[in-house]
């Protein structure tokens, strides 16, 4: 009972905080948006019965990384633009989480089997969902490589 | 069904460091979505070892999400120092213009 209790609490800290990053209009606000999803992060380990992995997640992330950042960026201040679109985000968010998680979920993942991995254990749920992060990856670089194309002819446009 | 949560979870907060890399404009809100992503990765990776019975090693896993992540926000705070003494703004747009 208590292990659903924190892993409620951790995922809704984990999901507001990272979208926080996006509405924050101070840069330093944002950061804390982070520091509380690595936070998270960490309960999710620790409840997953890795406390040392935690203890590291909350070195590493909390204490270096997210310090680093404070320190380093702390003199950008005030955002002078509108830097996030939220429709966008909020849209894009649903439709990038919503199929593979209704799949995992549909899936019934509790009996790990042998996958495509070779003598890795995965759950079955995850084997069958790769073809979807394939997919996502071939279309982030296709993205990536008509931006460059994109960012060509802007340039090109601007020189006449 | 608990993996399941915790993968869906790992899911959900990779598609918001997606969205938001997509979605953004800003040079920082960009790298720190992209933080969010490598966390979801964490409690993916983390999910998957702690439910597979222990096989195979995680940590090296797990290190290597954390220097891609420790060596991503260095060199962004290098470069954010950079645009900032050379007065460039953090809106990525501008940056197609710095040839210019």
């Amino acid at each position: 009972m208590l292990a659903i209790l924190v892993l409620g609490v951790s995922v809704i800290v984990a999901v507001v905080a990272a979208l926080s990053v996006f509405r924050a209009k101070e840069m330093s606000h944002a950061m804390v948006g982070f520091l509380f999803v690595s936070v998270s992060t960490a309960a999710l380990l620790a409840l997953l019965g890795l406390p040392l992995l935690a203890l590291l997640q909350l070195f590493i992330m909390v204490g270096g990384v997210s310090t680093y950042l404070f320190v380093g960026v702390s003199s950008e201040n005030l955002s002078r633009f509108r830097h996030t679109s939220f429709p966008v985000l909020f849209i894009l968010a649903i439709c990038l989480a919503v199929v593979p998680v209704y799949k995992v979920l549909a899936a019934g993942t509790a009996s790990p089997v042998t996958g495509a991995l070779g003598s890795a254990t995965i759950a079955a749920g995850i084997s069958g969902n790769l073809a979807l992060f394939y997919m996502l990856g071939v279309l982030l670089f296709g993205i990536g490589i008509a931006s460059i194309v994109m960012m060509r002819s802007f340039r090109k446009g601007g020189r006449k | 069904m608990m993996l399941s949560y915790f993968i869906a979870i790992g899911f959900g907060l990779l598609a918001i460091g997606v969205a938001g890399v997509a979605a953004s404009r800003h040079f920082i809100i960009m790298m720190l979505a992209i933080e969010i992503a490598l966390s979801a990765g964490i409690v993916v990776a983390a999910a998957g070892f702690a439910f597979s019975s222990g096989n195979g090693n995680i940590i090296g896993l797990l290190f290597t999400i954390w220097a891609i992540a420790s060596a991503e926000i260095m060199g962004m705070v290098a470069i954010y120092r950079y645009m900032v003494a050379h007065g460039i703004s953090m809106d990525v747009r501008e940056l197609s213009k710095q040839r210019d």
